[in-house]
């Protein structure tokens, strides 16, 4: 009983004694929630495009000197082959058209190529005009940070993608979705001039990763981190040097990209150039 | 403020890429003058002429044997001139038909009508090609119409991509893309007439059509006048 006694009142006073503590701080200097810092976005281009399309590669001009002014970490382009100037493959003719990429292409009612969306907020037949969509999604203050971390393993060429959201202002529910894309694939490219059948194609959507091709539910709170993890068998085909993630979060009606990022699957220095 | 500012951006954006095109009215003005079609060589091709390109040997292609005629559209003003076509294909006997034209690609597989979209303006006194061909699965023929549309372009201020209104009709021609089996003098129709006869630029019979300036009399009396790249 005395021991109890002690017990309690020990822990009345260690209680009372940081009460105490804390009221010898200076009211302004106590702990307040800081806002996380914003962080600059990036803005993801579709571009609904098609071997067959005679004026695709100009669309391709375009996010290309978008890519060149802003860089890679703020234009993030995927070549969604699809439509009817699209190309599935043949015996003779490596395609690079998708199911997936079709979906997208009808659910956007695209009706002619190029046309592109800009963060899912507009959709554009006008590829001189891309780079003010651009221009005006790039101002957009940014509701989140996104994090990837990829681990590829050769033999199994099984690849782990780990996404890490970060909410900086406000709570953001909306869908994440998670696509892999292949640089260099050699396949013909229609143009002005003719049929070109050493054309070199970048940023070609390959997959969705994602259960729904629209995304996964996702809950990004301010100041918290939110996690999802994937793995995916990469095809032989694929040239996995060249293989990237792309990660985004739109809004919960498909529009309106928050916020979008790529990484390499592999690391780009120990690539063998 | 930073919701007013996303708001804003939201609003602008909304605005900047709003394109309305004026309903296509029942009615519409003609105009000869603006725009005019024309072959590889400059040559007028008139206003309701009808085409007929039969190439000796299309280059075979991932999308079929490909049938190209060398079509131009010529701006004749000193400004630049928004336009589009108005694609009719009323028969395809196998593959598609793919216009790019002015500035963006269609490709269709099945007999219908469509308009281009108008996002990029012919400069003037340029020529712009029509960039249109039918890609062949075999032996046969596609005949479509092609009615060039004239449009007026204002810029709103605020807005990134001018609104257009169509103005008037340009000239309208017909194509007939055939590809012929060079051991047959029957690969041609007209209206589902047969060919039975060619003549060559001299008036002379022969067997076959050949490079140059052919012409096809039919079965239903009908002469047609075909130039064989």
């Amino acid at each position: 009983m005395k021991l109890k006694n002690i017990l309690y009142s020990s822990a009345v006073v260690a209680v009372a004694a940081l009460f105490t503590a804390c009221s010898d701080i200076d009211e302004n200097e106590r702990f307040e929630y800081v806002k996380p810092a914003s962080v600059n976005r990036a803005v993801l281009i579709e571009d609904f495009t098609g071997q067959n399309c005679v004026y695709c590669p100009n669309g391709t001009e375009i996010i290309e000197g978008l890519l060149k002014q802003y860089g890679e970490d703020h234009i993030i382009a995927v070549g969604m082959h699809s439509g009817p100037l699209g190309f599935k493959g043949s015996k003779k003719y490596v395609g690079l058209k998708t199911d997936i990429a079709d979906t997208y292409y009808n659910a956007w009612g695209v009706t002619t190529q190029p046309t592109a969306t800009i963060n899912r907020s507009v959709v554009l037949s006008d590829y001189t005009k891309w780079g003010a969509a651009v221009a005006i999604e790039l101002q957009k203050e940014a509701k989140l940070s996104l994090n990837l971390t990829n681990t590829y393993d050769e033999a199994s060429r099984q690849l782990t993608i780990n996404v890490e959201a970060y909410g900086t202002d406000g709570n953001t529910d909306g869908k994440l979705t998670v696509w892999l894309l292949e640089d260099g694939v050699k396949a013909y490219q229609k143009d002005q001039s003719g049929y070109n059948y050493d054309y070199i194609h970048n940023h070609v959507f390959r997959a969705n990763v994602t259960a729904d091709a629209w995304g996964d539910a996702i809950s990004v709170k301010e100041g918290v981190k939110s996690e999802k993890s994937y793995t995916y068998t990469l095809p032989e085909e694929w040239n996995a040097d060249n293989v990237s993630v792309v990660a985004f979060v739109n809004g919960a009606d498909n529009h309106n990209v928050e916020q979008v990022t790529k990484k390499a699957i592999k690391p780009q220095s120990l690539l063998t150039k | 403020m930073k919701s007013f500012k996303t708001l804003l951006l939201a609003g602008l954006s909304l605005m900047a890429f709003t394109t309305v095109y004026a309903q296509e009215e029942e009615e519409v003005e003609t105009d000869l003058t603006t725009l005019q079609f024309v072959d590889a060589d400059g040559n007028v091709i008139a206003d309701g002429a009808t085409v007929n390109f039969a190439p000796t040997d299309p280059e075979e292609t991932p999308g079929g044997f490909e049938i190209k005629p060398g079509i131009f559209v010529e701006n004749l003003t000193d400004e630049p001139v928004y336009t589009a076509a108005q694609v009719n294909i009323t028969a395809m006997s196998s593959g598609s038909l793919m216009c790019c034209f002015p500035a963006n690609c269609y490709n269709k597989f099945e007999l219908e009508e469509f308009t281009t979209d108008p996002s990029e303006p012919i400069q003037a006194k340029a020529k712009h090609s029509l960039n249109t061909e039918w890609y062949a699965e075999a032996y046969g023929s596609c005949t479509a119409s092609f009615q060039l549309k004239i449009y007026e372009a204002t810029l709103a201020p605020g807005q990134f991509v001018p609104t257009k209104v169509l103005r008037a009709n340009g000239p309208k021609i017909t194509v007939n893309f055939i590809y012929n089996d060079p051991a047959s003098i029957n690969g041609v129709s007209n209206d589902g007439a047969k060919a039975v006869a060619f003549f060559n630029a001299n008036g002379q019979q022969i067997n076959n059509l050949q490079k140059g300036l052919n012409f096809i009399k039919y079965s239903n009396g009908k002469t047609v006048k075909t130039v064989i790249k």
